[in-house]
């Protein structure tokens, strides 16, 4: 079963972050290959896991840096607005250990300075979530 | 980014309730304003509209009689 491992100083403070790399969907790359086109980077950030988001959250701006086009919308609520429309995109997220996932996600600014995105439930979904605290690690595998 | 999809967003809801009848539960995919179809999935609807169309935009949304919006509890959204 493909998971990582990642350990915080202060996983109480800082929270679950891992850093993961978002990259263009393998239908894109795909697309992008046979047209002779380069595909870009992936594109690093800090991301939080957070079980209070029901979706993965990048922040606004690397669906551009990546070339991206929204393939969908959707309304979000939060604490403080209800049913903002966001656009969604198809993105590949490349976590510690090369473990891989495809998801479509929402993009939007992010409040904080020390995270750049979201991993919300729709990818928790598909995993096991280990939160040892008093270690200050946590494990997901898929 | 939202408004690079206006016009796939006014047909969906111009088609709406034709589409609860039809497709209740699928993924439509529309692009330029014109519905190509209905799929299972939203992953096969997504990888059907890159196939036609190409890395453009288009929009994938499913037929549900009422939207839940994504909820997020946090206030890291800056929004």
């Amino acid at each position: 079963m493909p998971s990582f491992t990642v350990a915080v100083p202060s996983l109480q403070s800082i929270g679950p972050i891992v850093e993961v790399r978002i990259a263009v969907s393998q239908a894109v790359e795909t697309i992008l290959v046979s047209s002779g086109q380069p595909v870009p980077s992936p594109v690093s950030m800090a991301a939080m896991i957070d079980t209070g988001a029901s979706g993965t959250v990048i922040q606004a701006g690397v669906a551009a840096r990546l070339g991206l086009h929204p393939v969908g919308v959707v309304a979000i609520s939060t604490p403080s607005s209800t049913g903002v429309l966001c656009a969604q995109y198809a993105v590949r997220l490349i976590f510690p250990n090369n473990v891989v996932g495809e998801a479509v996600v929402i993009e939007a600014p992010l409040a904080g300075q020390h995270i750049q995105g979201l991993i919300g439930r729709d990818v928790l979904a598909q995993s096991v979530l280990v939160y040892i605290g008093y270690t200050n690690q946590f494990t997901v595998s898929f | 980014m939202v408004e690079t999809l206006k016009d796939e967003l006014r047909t969906f809801e111009s088609r709406r309730d034709e589409l609860l009848g039809t497709s209740l539960g699928r993924w439509v995919l529309i692009h330029d304003g014109d519905l190509v179809g209905a799929f299972e999935t939203q992953a096969d609807a997504i990888n059907i509209g890159y196939q036609r169309f190409g890395n453009v935009p288009f929009l994938v949304k499913q037929v549900v009689p009422v939207e839940v919006p994504q909820d997020y509890v946090s206030n890291h959204l800056g929004i």
